[in-house]
């Protein structure tokens, strides 16, 4: 599978199931997500992660799924050129709430909650 | 509403990364509210239109535009990071790229380089996009 979910993500590996989304995405150094963001040090805008979130939530619960709200979201560690992430969307819970984390081989570089709807 | 352009080098961000560019006038004394857009550009634009989360990043500039305002005349221009959503909602799932969009920004507390934000994202014709709290941390 390789599908790209902003310019310069590369999915190396997918998988959706009762417990939620998981993959392993590669930021290829010519991303354009770091152009600009910032010369001489690139680092990935926090907002990136956000963008797989919404991805997972529609590889979850469908075309029409949608990002609602964010309880809360920690950026804990910056995403460089290269960086492989291990992403993890839990599907969601009772109140409707997903929790997710990326990482960064042993290290946690994002971890929060999010809370999808549908379109309409 | 006058605004004027936010100075090329006032924060960090160039190019598609760039979102913030006018400051609005505004008789309110603790809010700073901007004018921008998601560059049709960007990396996150697919066919005209991003994701609305990426509106957060037109407020987290605004924040730190509001945050080189306060500093120092001749202060160095140093990254803010973006550490911390609180009680985002969005009232949209995509936005247009390329089309005006305008940040309201509320500094509601501060600790050495951590900073807290009350933000609202506003579309064209004044539509809420979204509203939330940020925390940002600026860098070295």
């Amino acid at each position: 599978m390789a599908t790209e979910i902003f310019d310069g993500l590369t999915v190396v590996q997918e998988a959706v199931d009762a417990a939620g989304w998981r993959a392993r995405l590669r930021v290829e150094t010519t991303s354009r997500a770091f152009a600009g963001h910032f010369e001489g040090q690139p680092i990935l805008p926090g907002v990136a992660h956000l963008v797989i979130v919404c991805h997972a939530l529609r590889a979850m619960g469908g075309a029409s799924a949608t990002l609602r709200a964010l309880p809360s979201v920690r950026f804990r560690q910056v995403v460089r050129p290269g960086d492989v992430l291990d992403v993890s969307v839990r599907s969601p819970d009772a109140d409707g709430r997903s929790r997710f984390d990326v990482r960064i081989g042993d290290t946690l570089a994002v971890t929060g909650v999010a809370h999808g709807g549908r379109d309409g | 509403m006058a605004e004027r352009d936010v100075p090329e080098g006032l924060i960090p961000h160039r190019g598609p990364a760039r979102l913030v560019q006018t400051v609005l006038d505004d008789p309110r004394t603790d809010v700073l509210v901007c004018g921008g857009r998601i560059p049709a550009d960007s990396a996150f634009a697919v066919g005209g239109r991003a994701p609305a989360v990426i509106a957060l990043e037109l407020a987290a500039q605004a924040a730190a535009v509001q945050q080189a305002l306060a500093a120092p005349v001749g202060a160095a221009v140093r990254p803010g990071y973006l550490v911390a959503v609180r009680a985002a909602a969005f009232r949209a799932d995509d936005v247009a790229a390329a089309v005006g969009l305008v940040a309201t920004v509320r500094r509601t507390g501060q600790a050495g380089p951590l900073a807290t934000y009350d933000v609202t994202v506003t579309g064209p014709e004044g539509e809420e996009i979204l509203t939330a709290t940020l925390s940002t941390h600026v860098g070295d």
